[in-house]
């Protein structure tokens, strides 16, 4: 198995551990990575596909011509990032004219856009490609006695005629793959809702955007007692941890960890937490040590 | 009072460029908005009432409406749209046309992935990335220069930058 | 009449649902043989999985049962019940039809039901007619009152055929009923035409993963609801909810599960009947809780068009407080004690709820298995899958000699089903008429016992009829109190008296306890009297021995929350009818020759579609038009939505009709009088332009009036020329009227007169008739801009897809609500005078206005003048309307209390030209059963004069309705003596004569005086 790992913006500048957590962990399940080099934003649909939709396909298929040149398909943890990069494929397949129009700019800086290179998630590839049996298989440490929480990422599921992997409305694959470390996932009710964490809404309405997430931590607290809340997209790792710190100026404290799922396979595969979970608002020291400490 | 008469009757096919034919399929049934997370800000994204605008051809409203912005592009609204309206797209598209009739829409985040190639300065955290065992810059646009020339000169053939290209900076 | 024609004098039916079973019904009574095909173990469809009907809430089993069983034991109906058709080769008349049965592995003929073998069946599997919300097991019987009533083995979990041993049913079997030597059976059988009506299935709940059917237990489909609901479904009626047998507090209804879906349903189509179920289910449902319910229902448009729905959909909001939301959800989140939280966008917020229980309003589809068995016999199916019909005719399949009924060709509810179903038997039967009665048998009753003199030996079964009764009253008392009653020999209770197997077991008694009486303490002889009556006669008794006790709607339905002193009014009610049944005698009844000559009053498309079809099956028909031209209102109509073009089909009928032999034609002809009755009419007819009055004689009379268009006194019509009723504007479209067809801005409003308190009820065509002309403008001015201002959109069915088609096309759809109505003025808007037609757009939440250059009103479809004199002249009834009101609202739509009087068309309610053709077809096979007869028997309940008693003071001559009472002299013992005599024709026994006699010199016979004192005194417990 070789896929060029697309590491998107967030994951390289704000959390590195992430991208050395998969760097390390994903070897070990014999997925080959390959560097995209040259790779650029996919683009955030807040940035090019806000302004000008042709400039945007032509960024997409500038980091999908890397992956083509270098024949793989390609990995990504970023739910937007897979987003944009499979839905700038699937537009580009269908519509010659911009096919054509997107080959020409592409054309100036010697890059060309056939399709080829499909984008995977991170979690459709661990799920469909590895299997919970491998993963199972190959870990040092389990999370046997921990309690998780899973968060799908919306770009995941929708539209699933475009990007779905799982099943749109039950999707499950993430919390097989939790389960496949040995924890346990409970459900809550807003399981599914949306982490609010990414575009303009928190950008331009933080406070309202707390108020919509606080009804999610709410159902958590009060149905579940996780230990710890997986997530596998940069946006919901970076805005469900930092979220709870301001939840707590308002006097609600939830102070629930949030791994990567790239994380916590690293740690049960025994890599050291000083690289693959260092970056984090809410500590995560508790469940690190326990993790660490744990015999498989 | 807004007068319907003399709306510009053209505008949904001004705003949806090419991908013009399922917008008009719309029969506001509010599904969109039933899912919608930024619905529930204080100045609700309400991606239907913006769908009527567009179709009803209410120009001057719609530039005025800054809520199309406020998307967080989780697509809910896409997946579940009985008709096929595909109203995450319309928002990008209605992005598109304040960015075109009024510059200053423009996200400046734009202008940093020309100048840059990303949204976050990938080349700026050698020091936490060398922390972690990683190389200090990731193998990104932001680490070939060359490469970053050639992407700033695909992009100034692009509409955006050619008619805004005292934003866009090198 | 038995026939020498070539043609085969029988029809194949595919599909045992109500279609089937009313298609049957129809043939068989018209003289032809059937064989009824069934994929089941047992005929009866969906009906019996429904609970209550609407719009009357009847009880869907109990208004079905007597047909089941009259289809079961109609010596002229074959039910091939676990069978399918395979194949069809020859020609129309003469088709061979490949059947295949699959083996039962119970004999029929030996089986007595009696249930042992489904009860000691070690292997189960979820039961198809319960929805999986209850078990089967490998030999079962589908349903309680199944026909027949006899169980099937499902070979693919039975034991003894997946692992060779077991065979406990056979053990057990006292009448060596179970055979599994049985093997599949291939048939040939011939038919001179065919008829499908293989129903439909519900939307596969998978693909809409997000509302978390069969992953959150108490989202439920409307399926399983009406199973939850009903008195014999799993919960026996008491609703309580799945995950942990509560009592629901609050359900949410979400509408348009699958219907109105391009995107993940793929399905353009509106299945039509939801909303009007989900309403029903919301009241009733409240009427199953003992606690307070309360009731939302979730919907984009809501559609109740069809007869009675507006006022059922009124009484809901204001007297049931069943609120409507205009929301579509698709976000359900299950809480932790089950309850799921809702989240909709109500016109400007988010707003989150909490239910019990969500209800899926799933819409109708068509299965893969009846688009195999249309690939199989060369049927085209339309673009959503169901079978593509004739242009004007929806029952005629794309093959001759092949017919369709009912969800087959799209879906429908069941008024309009039995209407499809009468129309495609009407149709299926022109066919062959020349072989009527080639394949029949007469049925022979037993000879009739005398039973006159004979000390009275009263047998009683008192019904639970499952829970109606049931869960009330408490029967097995009211079967030892029956018992101790005098002259009672017999008492015994029963889970359904009506069904079929408790026919054969009345019969049974009656002659083991030698019975010279029967009463059953059920329901209402209105609908199973009839049932009853006839098991008498195959008992070798006179039909009239027999007594009802209402015990459910005059008990347990209105006393359902005192049991204890219902069951002491049950009680009451039984001593009552013991006491009359110790004084019933047997009646004879008057047979009449029936005149074979129809009367079709109306030259409007449905009268002359009535016509035609009752000529090509021999019958003669008068047809009368009071204006100079045939055509009514379908002159004025150029093309229907679909864009088949209605001149051209008119000018066709009227060739037709005018060409017919048969068909005698009566312009400028108005009614001036009607006697007679069933089988005999006299009608005088008056012929305006001559001024002539002439007489005929007919033996049915259809009332195919027609209907009007409202003269709108709103929105300027009538003061400005501007202002039209969209049947006008399409006028002027014709015309090719420049400032129409050339306006620029151009405003429709829809229910002008529609859905107002003086007129409640929504004119149906009107929205798919301005979407035609919105249409129809936009292909001839691609630039104009439309308007179309609506209510609800109600473009039921395969009308949906045009609705998105004006939208498509930019015609832009704005709702505004009946207390915020549009306002029109007429204005100057700098130097052009337009109309300004301002109303709030509730999408934008903001006023807006429209310059309009033209207006078009979608103006109330009214019943056409003259109908209050016909009404009388046919004793037939009125709705709050002005429609004609027909028998039965869901099982006899054409038809009269009156008998041997129909009625179709715009008469009884608005519709399209197509649904008028099918109601007109419905109503001359209706016409034909009886048209076909040599001879009817007369009810024997009727008047008679007691001439020494009778004074000839005449009171009740001018009473009686039905003009049955004369007043005579005649010489007796050499004086005048004065007396009255009744038209025994004509009397319909409803006893306003004996009410009004002074001297007991009348009485209505089954209602004597003494009958009817003895059952008060026994009320009163005098003896």
């Amino acid at each position: 198995m070789r896929y060029g790992l697309y590491l998107g913006c967030n994951m390289p500048a704000i959390r590195p551990d992430v991208e050395r957590a998969m760097r390390l962990a994903l070897p070990i399940l014999g997925i080959e990575l390959v560097d995209l080099e040259g790779y650029a934003c996919c683009p955030a649909f807040g940035t090019f596909p806000s302004a000008d939709e042709i400039a945007s396909l032509a960024i997409s298929s500038w980091n999908l011509s890397i992956a083509e040149e270098k024949g793989v398909d390609v990995v990504v943890q970023c739910g937007s990032c897979y987003s944009s990069l499979r839905m700038a494929r699937a537009k580009l397949l269908k519509d010659e004219e911009k096919r054509e129009r997107v080959n020409e700019l592409l054309g100036i800086a010697g890059k060309k856009f056939e399709g080829k290179p499909c984008t995977r998630h991170l979690i459709d590839v661990l799920y469909n490609e590895v299997g919970t049996e491998k993963i199972s298989q190959v870990i040092k440490k389990n999370l046997k006695g921990l309690k998780a929480v899973v968060q799908y990422p919306c770009h995941t599921r929708f539209p699933s005629e475009v990007l779905g992997f799982d099943n749109p409305g039950r999707p499950r694959m993430l919390k097989e793959i939790v389960e496949a470390l040995g924890a346990e996932v409970q459900h809550y009710s807003r399981e599914l809702q949306c982490c609010g964490g990414s575009g303009g809404f928190a950008r331009q309405a933080y406070q309202d955007a707390v108020k919509f997430t606080k009804k999610k931590y709410d159902a958590m607290k009060n149905e579940t007692q996780p230990d710890m809340i997986v997530v596998n997209c940069i946006t919901c790792l970076m805005y469900m941890d930092k979220i709870q710190k301001d939840l707590s100026k308002e006097g609600e404290e939830f102070s629930i960890p949030v791994f990567d799922y790239a994380q916590i396979l690293a740690l049960c595969m025994g890599f050291d937490p000083k690289e693959v979970a260092s970056i984090s608002v809410i500590p995560r020291d508790k469940i690190i040590e326990k993790i660490t400490g744990a015999m498989s | 009072m807004i007068d319907l008469t003399k709306a510009n009757h053209h505008l949904w096919k001004e705003i949806m460029e090419e991908d013009a034919g399922d917008i008009r399929r719309c029969f506001n049934c509010g599904t969109c908005v039933s899912g919608c997370p930024a619905a529930e800000a204080e100045t609700p994204l309400m991606i239907r009432r913006l769908v009527r605008m567009v179709l009803l051809g209410l120009e001057e409203k719609l530039l005025e409406d800054g809520t199309p912005w406020m998307c967080v592009t989780c697509t809910a609204c896409e997946e579940m749209c009985p008709m096929g309206v595909k109203p995450f797209e319309v928002g990008l598209a209605i992005r598109r046309w304040q960015t075109r009739k009024d510059e200053t829409y423009i996200p400046l985040s734009t202008t940093e992935v020309f100048q840059t190639g990303h949204t976050q300065p990938v080349e700026k955290v050698g020091e936490l990335r060398r922390s972690l065992g990683l190389p200090e810059i990731p193998p990104t646009i932001a680490k070939f220069t060359e490469l970053l020339k050639k992407f700033q000169a695909m992009l100034r053939e692009t509409e955006i930058v050619k008619n805004n290209d005292y934003m866009f900076k090198e | 009449m038995k026939s020498t024609s070539n043609e085969t004098g029988s029809v194949l039916v595919v599909g045992g649902g109500i279609a089937g079973i009313q298609a049957s019904l129809d043939l068989a009574e018209s003289g032809y043989k059937v064989y009824l095909v069934e994929k089941s173990p047992a005929i009866g469809g969906t009906m019996p999985q429904l609970d209550k009907t609407f719009p009357t809430n009847d009880c869907s089993m109990c208004i079905l049962s007597p047909k089941l069983v009259e289809c079961g034991r109609h010596l002229n109906i074959e039910v091939i019940t676990n069978a399918e058709v395979l194949d069809i080769k020859g020609q129309p008349g003469n088709f061979v039809v490949s059947v295949k049965k699959r083996a039962r592995y119970v004999d029929e003929t030996l089986c007595t039901g009696c249930g042992i073998c489904q009860e000691k069946c070690p292997s189960k599997t979820g039961s198809e007619f319960n929805r999986g919300l209850s078990q089967r097991k490998a030999i079962y019987i589908p349903y309680a009152q199944a026909v027949p009533n006899v169980p099937a083995i499902d070979r693919e979990i039975c034991i003894y055929f997946e692992k060779g041993k077991c065979r406990v049913c056979e053990k057990l079997c006292e009448s060596k009923a179970i055979d599994f030597t049985q093997t599949d059976q291939l048939l040939e059988i011939e038919a001179g035409s065919v008829i499908l009506c293989p129903g439909f299935q519900e939307f596969d709940t998978s693909i809409f993963t997000h509302y978390g059917h069969r992953v959150f237990p108490n989202v439920v489909t409307s399926i399983e609801f009406e199973r939850m609901l009903s008195p014999s479904g799993p919960l026996q009626g008491h609703l309580i909810r799945p995950s942990d047998q509560k009592v629901p507090e609050r359900i949410a209804w979400i509408q348009c599960v699958g219907s109105r879906d391009i995107h993940l349903a793929k399905n353009a189509y509106c299945s039509s009947v939801c909303c009007t179920y989900a309403i029903k289910e919301a009241v009733v449902a409240k009427e199953h809780c003992l606690t307070p319910l309360e009731t939302t229902i979730f919907l984009i448009d809501l559609r109740t068009f069809g007869k009675g729905f507006e006022r059922y959909y009124e009484r809901a909001k204001k007297d049931h407080g069943v609120r409507f939301v205009r929301a579509r959800v698709t976000t359900l989140y299950q809480e932790s004690d089950g309850d799921l939280t809702l989240r909709y966008f109500d016109e400007d917020r988010i707003k989150e709820e909490r239910f019990s229980m969500v209800v899926l309003s799933v819409g109708l589809r068509q299965p893969e298995e009846t688009k195999a068995l249309a690939g199989r016999l060369g049927l085209k199916l339309n673009d959503y899958g169901f079978c593509e019909t004739g242009d004007f005719s929806t029952v005629a399949a794309s093959k001759p000699g092949i017919f369709t009924a009912g969800a087959f060709s799209g879906p429908k509810d069941i008024p309009e089903t039995v209407m499809e179903a009468s129309a495609a038997a009407s149709e299926a039967s022109s066919l062959i008429s020349a072989s009527r009665h080639s394949l029949t048998t007469e049925k022979q009753y037993p000879p009739e016992r005398e039973v006159t003199g004979e000390q009275p030996r009263i047998g009683v079964f008192v019904c639970h009829c499952g829970i109606n009764i049931g869960g009330v009253l408490n029967v097995p008392s009211l079967k030892e109190y029956a018992r101790s009653l005098p002259d009672v020999v017999f008492a015994d209770e029963t889970l359904f008296a009506c069904s079929q197997d408790n026919q054969q077991r009345i019969k049974e008694v009656i002659r083991e306890h030698r019975l010279n009486r029967l009463l059953v303490a059920a329901c209402t002889p209105r609908t199973h009297e009839p049932l009853f009556r006839e098991t008498l006669r195959e008992a070798g008794l006179n039909r009239y021995i027999f007594e009802m006790a209402n015990i459910r709607e005059h008990c347990s339905w209105v006393h359902m929350n005192e049991p204890e002193k219902a069951t002491e009014k049950a009680r009451d009610l039984i001593r009552m009818a013991v006491a009359k049944a110790m004084l019933i005698e047997p009646l004879s009844q008057m047979s009449l020759e029936v005149n074979h000559t129809a009367l079709v009053v109306g030259g409007g498309i449905s009268g002359m579609a009535g016509a035609l079809q009752l000529a090509k099956q021999g019958f003669e028909v008068h047809l009368i038009e009071r204006t100079s031209e045939l055509g009514g209102i379908a002159r004025r109509h150029h093309h229907t939505l679909e864009g088949k073009d209605v001149q051209a089909y008119l000018n066709k009928l009227i060739a037709e009709v005018s060409r017919e032999p048969l068909i005698h034609i009566h312009r400028e002809t108005e009614i001036q009088g009607v006697s007679g009755h069933i089988g005999n009419f006299k009608t005088a007819l008056r012929d305006q332009s001559k001024g002539e009055v002439k007489e005929i004689e007919h033996g049915i009379t259809i009332l195919a009036t027609g209907g009007d268009v409202y003269k709108p006194n709103e929105y300027l019509y009538g003061e400005d020329p501007r202002v039209f009723t969209v049947l006008d504007l399409n006028d002027e479209i014709a015309k090719g009227n420049p400032s129409v067809v050339g306006s620029k801005n151009l405003v429709m409003i829809q229910c002008v007169g529609s859905r107002e308190p003086e007129r409640l009820y929504c004119s149906r065509v009107c929205c798919g008739g301005s979407i035609k002309t919105a249409l129809k403008l936009k292909e001839i001015n691609p630039e104009m801009n439309i308007y179309i201002l609506y209510r609800d959109i109600r473009t039921y069915g395969f009308k949906e897809p045009y609705y998105q088609e004006a939208r498509d096309k930019g015609v832009t759809f704005i709702r505004y609500d009946i207390e915020d109505k549009p306002f029109v003025e007429a204005v100057k808007e700098g130097d052009k005078d337009v109309l300004k037609v301002s109303l709030k757009d509730p999408i934008l939440g903001e006023p807006v206005f429209i310059d309009a250059d033209i207006i078009g009103l979608a103006a109330a479809i009214v019943p056409a003048s003259g109908r209050d004199s016909l009404a009388q002249f046919f004793k037939v009834p009125l709705n709050e309307d002005g429609f004609f009101l027909e028998a039965h609202i869901k099982l006899r739509p054409v038809e009269f209390p009156t008998e041997g009087v129909f009625v179709c068309g715009l008469a009884h309610y608005p519709k399209t030209i197509e649904e008028s053709i099918v109601q007109a077809q419905a109503a001359s096979a209706k016409a034909a059963t009886i048209l076909s007869r040599e001879s009817i028997e007369l009810e024997g309940n009727i008047s008679q004069v007691v001439d020494e008693n009778c004074d000839g003071c005449a009171y009740c001559v001018d009473p009686c309705p039905y003009k049955a009472i004369i007043l005579l002299e005649y010489m007796r013992e050499g004086a005048v003596k004065k007396t009255v005599e009744v038209n025994e024709a004509a009397c319909k026994g409803c006893g306003c004569c004996q009410a009004t006699c002074p001297k007991k010199g009348i009485f209505v016979r089954g209602f004597k005086l003494e009958q009817i004192g003895a059952q008060v005194d026994a009320a009163l417990g005098v003896t």
